[in-house]
């Protein structure tokens, strides 16, 4: 059973535009979207297509992964978590690759006093909003890191 | 690198708080919203109740107020605490309010004894009520939980995701900070 104040809650915050309520359900249109990936898929099947796990998920990025002040590790440490984030299927991209980056930096060139990174993902998303909610589902965030998120040029 | 998928990303609703939060973020979405609600207004709802007594309509609008408000606070959030601490945060600032509002006592504190009942001066139950304000967020949601709301350590251990003991050192460190404010020259002694 739905609860009154919730309805109630998210009604208000969606007038302040503080939520993005969700489309309702229109039987006609979900039948035009319906026809049409219908069309889609059959013309799809037309001619051939490459590998599905060739085709990159669009440009690639580097997520650069910084400890900070509030940077909690976990007891059990971070690789196993880690790991399984960067392995699991994600709807907004795809993570290539990642490291994590081990002991004190050899520092070459002039005085740099810079925060350096502990480690890096290496991601593909197909545009802005895809690329923030995948670094923003990245598990580090939630143990108090930070990310900064940097365009490959390549 | 390349890295050979397995298994499956967990449901929305098994996402921790932080995960669902920092989707709520990024998009906004309803669908992380309700889940947050669900998860934590049973908690904010018996904190009401038993900061604002009454009737059940008052403590459900303390409640509503608290998720208003902390959703327009989100992005501030730092997450030194748990998000169920910051939120019950809300919870007893709304319910000192409404208190406030409705012309009951402030707050019920065991130290300092002359500032409590009836016949307590306006103006000392003001100094009061100020010096409560003054406190860091942290050691106000302990001290109003446990002087106006009744919580024992335990139980505000449990609802601020903290031990009891901190609970306790807690307490009396919002205490003597507000004996300090109050009687500066006292606390200067001591």
């Amino acid at each position: 059973m739905i609860d009154p104040a919730e309805e109630s809650m998210v009604r208000r915050l969606a007038a302040e535009g503080l939520i993005n309520r969700r489309a309702r359900f229109r039987p006609a249109l979900s039948l035009a979207v319906a026809a049409l990936l219908i069309g889609v898929f059959w013309l799809g099947t037309m001619w051939p297509t490459r590998e599905p796990d060739a085709q990159p998920a669009g440009p690639r990025y580097v997520l650069l992964l910084y400890e900070g002040p509030d940077y909690r590790p976990t007891a059990s440490g971070r690789a196993a978590e880690y790991s399984a984030w960067a392995r699991a299927p994600h709807a907004d991209g795809r993570v290539v690759g990642g490291e994590e980056l081990a002991g004190e930096p050899t520092r070459l060139g002039p005085a740099f006093t810079g925060p350096i990174p502990a480690g890096f993902f290496i991601v593909e998303a197909g545009d802005r909003a895809a690329l923030l909610r995948l670094a923003a589902s990245c598990p580090h965030l939630r143990h108090g890191g930070s990310i900064a998120i940097r365009a490959l040029t390549g | 690198m390349s890295l050979r998928l397995f298994g499956r990303a967990a449901a929305t609703s098994e996402r921790s708080d932080f995960e669902l939060l920092n989707l709520f973020l990024v998009r906004r979405g309803e669908a992380e919203f309700r889940i947050l609600y669900r998860r934590h207004t049973p908690r904010m709802r018996e904190v009401s109740r038993r900061l604002v007594g009454g009737a059940a309509s008052a403590a459900e609008d303390v409640t509503q107020e608290a998720w208003l408000r902390a959703v327009r606070a989100i992005g501030s959030f730092e997450r030194r605490s748990s998000l169920r601490s910051w939120l019950i945060g809300f919870v007893v600032n709304v319910a000192r309010e409404t208190r406030r509002r409705a012309g009951a006592e402030p707050v019920y504190m065991a130290e300092p004894p002359e500032l409590q009942g009836e016949g307590a001066d306006p103006l000392a139950m003001l100094a009061l009520e100020l010096a409560v304000d003054a406190l860091p967020p942290g050691y106000r949601a302990v001290l109003l939980l446990h002087d106006l709301g009744g919580f024992t350590h335990a139980e505000i251990g449990e609802l601020l995701e903290i031990e009891e003991g901190t609970s306790k050192s807690q307490l009396a460190r919002a205490r003597s900070a507000v004996r300090a404010r109050l009687h500066p020259e006292t606390e200067r002694k001591r």
